[in-house]
């Protein structure tokens, strides 16, 4: 980024130059991160009760993996299907792998993520005005 | 004024749509306060995207109940069941559970309700006699002076925030940064796009607090398996009938603890950074020192929770003069706002008051609303709040996070904005699980294009980089800077250390140095004052020390 901070453009207007503040934030932010990484170094006392990478248990972050998943699958696909359907289905499949499986439950989630969706969705398309993604599935439709 | 003044009132009170609107604000407030795991800040964010379509008087009136109705809110779960519903509340839990325990639970409910109530009715009378006062002295302010502001602002939140002191600087200094993305405000200069067109715009400010702050939470809140799958309280109490009268009364009577706390509350609100969190703490240790039942606190002592919830309701008004007066928001909450208003073009500042009296005084006037509207709610939320809990967090996480997507798509249409929030929320998320905190990183996202805009017309005015260090204010406010970056090792040195006797007649000392610079005859006294009050530290604590060496 400080490389990057280099090559912005300088229109020649007097005054301060559009490179400079980022620049005096981006030094101070390696100032910052240096003094970070002298201090850690130096408060590793005891090497032994160092935790490894190896040792993290990466299933703490399982619940949270999966919402990264299904936003991206969520924002990758809004295009063809729509703020409607694919909130539906972002619910329902989030619903789904963070609450578990089985007849009973999908029901109750599929209940939940159409009535609450479509909600939303009327608020926003009716009562703010707000023009959402209709998407292509639907369109064509 | 008395016209304006009435007719900011009339927009409000004679308005049913805005009246409808703040009720509804109130209601969510309290819910999301009661909530654990959902905080004030969140419900009023969680607010935004539906003030969009409103007029900006209703927009801020709509948040001005969440904000309100949300302090009431926590007391309402640390009562009933011992947890405090958000950090503003933690206090509130040590005598009031126990009192509820010992069979009045509808005492401890009132004493804290309208404990809430008369101290957010003291900082709104303060806030109408103090922003309009604070603002004239903004107009003082040169950039030179505005940029070292935002300096105090950044270093104070950074310090009060909690933690490591680097790590709260690298993310105000990263919420800068992420500020700087775009075109700049001064030369219309791409910075920081790599080729694509989207980041020409920069980052809106609301998807990156969205995702900062809301994304992140409702990741962090869904981590754990089991607590996810099960309801949002495993007891979630009982409806209790409200004892409104004898509250009152007794509230009356320890109208000392009331004020104090109340004022404790609203200076803790001007600070920026320092919200109801750290006031109610602070309130609740002030009114256990003072009281002459000190070893009843813990035990249901009613002084203990007339003291945080006063002082928690009246931090909101504290955080408000300042957005109000300087356009730097006292907290989170405040942010927000500032990024709501700019939505509908309008920057507050010294000035706005005077350019915009009648939304000015409409704040007043609905932060006064807000709070009788907090008073009449309370029975009725308390019945949904006993609904609410049953629901698991998976459930209203899922939800949520596909509301934060509509709302954020909502504010300029475009889909890059959720892409933006995405991006922020997994930053949030990895930066809390390191061990950074957010609120320097959001002000500093606020506060970046203000900051650069200021030191670009500094410099453009003149090349001299010592007028920084030169006019008074702008000393002033360094001074503070410093003061609250070294704050941390002052509260870890040991109490009697070298450090830690001179670090406050030191900082008092410091402090008087730029007002006796100003020319005025009413600062110049407070300047030797306060010289006088830092001599008197130094002597008592050469008394102390010799005392102890004899």
């Amino acid at each position: 980024m400080i490389n990057s901070s280099y090559y912005i453009e300088d229109p020649g207007y007097q005054g301060m130059k559009a490179s400079y503040w980022p620049r005096i934030i981006l030094w101070l932010l390696s100032i910052m991160s240096l003094v970070m990484l002298v201090k850690s170094f130096a408060n590793i006392v005891d090497s032994i009760n160092a935790v490894s990478f190896s040792q993290i248990n990466y299933m703490q972050f399982k619940n949270a993996l999966i919402c990264f998943g299904m936003f991206i699958i969520f924002l990758t696909f809004l295009e063809y299907l729509g703020m409607l359907l694919g909130g539906i289905l972002f619910v329902f499949g989030l619903l789904t792998f963070l609450g578990g499986f089985s007849i009973k439950k999908s029901t109750n989630h599929l209940i939940i993520s159409v009535v609450t969706i479509g909600v939303m969705w009327s608020i926003f398309t009716f009562g703010l005005k707000v023009i959402l993604p209709e998407g292509e599935l639907i369109r064509i439709w | 004024m008395i016209d304006v003044i009435l007719q900011a009132f009339a927009s409000i009170v004679f308005d049913p749509v805005t009246l409808g609107l703040m009720l509804v604000g109130t209601l969510a407030g309290i819910l999301a306060g009661a909530i654990p795991g959902f905080t004030i800040a969140m419900g009023v964010i969680l607010t935004l995207p539906f003030t969009f379509g409103m007029t900006a008087i209703q927009g801020l009136a709509t948040m001005l109940g969440v904000f309100v109705g949300g302090f009431s809110g926590g007391l309402m779960s640390c009562m009933l069941t011992g947890i405090p519903g958000t950090p503003s509340s933690v206090a509130t839990t040590f005598d009031g559970f126990p009192l509820v325990r010992s069979g009045k639970p509808g005492l401890a409910l009132g004493l804290g309700l309208w404990s809430s109530f008369f101290g957010g009715m003291i900082s709104a009378v303060i806030l109408v006699a103090l922003a309009p006062q604070l603002a004239f002295l903004g107009l003082e302010f040169g950039p030179w002076d505005y940029f070292s502001l935002i300096i105090f602002a950044l270093t104070i939140t950074v310090s009060l925030s909690g933690g490591n002191i680097v790590k709260g600087l690298i993310a105000g200094l990263l919420g800068l940064f992420a500020a700087t993305v775009g075109e700049d405000e001064i030369n219309g200069v791409a910075r920081f796009t790599f080729g694509f067109d989207e980041f020409k715009q920069g980052f809106a400010f609301l998807p990156v607090l969205i995702g900062l702050f809301a994304f992140s939470q409702l990741l962090t809140d869904v981590e754990d398996d089991k607590r996810a799958k099960s309801p949002l309280m495993e007891k979630s109490g009982t409806l209790v009938r409200v004892e409104h009268r004898q509250a009152i009364a007794i509230i009356l009577k320890r109208w000392i603890n009331l004020f104090r706390s109340s004022f404790i509350g609203i200076f803790t609100g001007i600070l920026p950074a320092a919200g109801g969190s750290i006031s109610n703490i602070l309130a609740y240790d002030q009114a256990k020192k003072a009281s002459k039942n000190r070893s009843n606190f813990g035990k249901g002592e009613y002084d203990g929770i007339v003291a945080p919830e006063a002082a928690n309701n009246a931090t909101a008004g504290g955080a408000l003069i300042m957005m109000m007066a300087l356009g730097i928001p006292g907290d989170i909450v405040t942010a927000v706002m500032l990024g709501a208003l700019m939505i509908h073009n309008i920057i507050p500042g010294p000035t706005f008051i005077q350019d915009e009296p009648l939304l000015a005084y409409g704040v007043f006037i609905a932060f006064f609303v807000a709070h009788f509207f907090m008073v009449g709610l309370q029975a009725f939320s308390l019945r949904i709040f006993l609904l609410v809990t049953k629901i698991p967090m998976y459930v209203l996480a899922s939800v949520i996070l596909a509301y934060c997507a509509i709302g954020v798509f909502a504010l300029h249409n475009v889909v890059f904005d959720i892409w933006v929030m995405f991006f922020f929320g997994v930053i949030g998320y990895f930066m809390k699980k390191l061990g950074f905190p957010l609120a320097p990183m959001i002000l500093g996202v606020v506060l970046g294009k203000l900051a650069e805009l200021n030191l670009a017309r500094a410099t453009g005015i003149s090349d001299d980089l010592l007028l920084f260090f030169l006019r008074p204010w702008s000393l002033f406010f360094l001074i503070m800077a410093v003061i609250s970056v070294i704050f941390p090792f002052y509260q870890d040195a040991e109490k009697g250390s070298k450090f830690s006797n001179i670090y406050v007649p030191a900082s008092v000392f410091a402090l008087a140095i730029p007002l006796l610079f100003m020319e005025s005859i009413t600062r110049l006294i407070i300047a030797l004052i306060m010289i006088g009050i830092s001599f008197y530290f130094v002597y008592k604590s050469f008394i102390k020390n010799k005392a102890l060496i004899n």
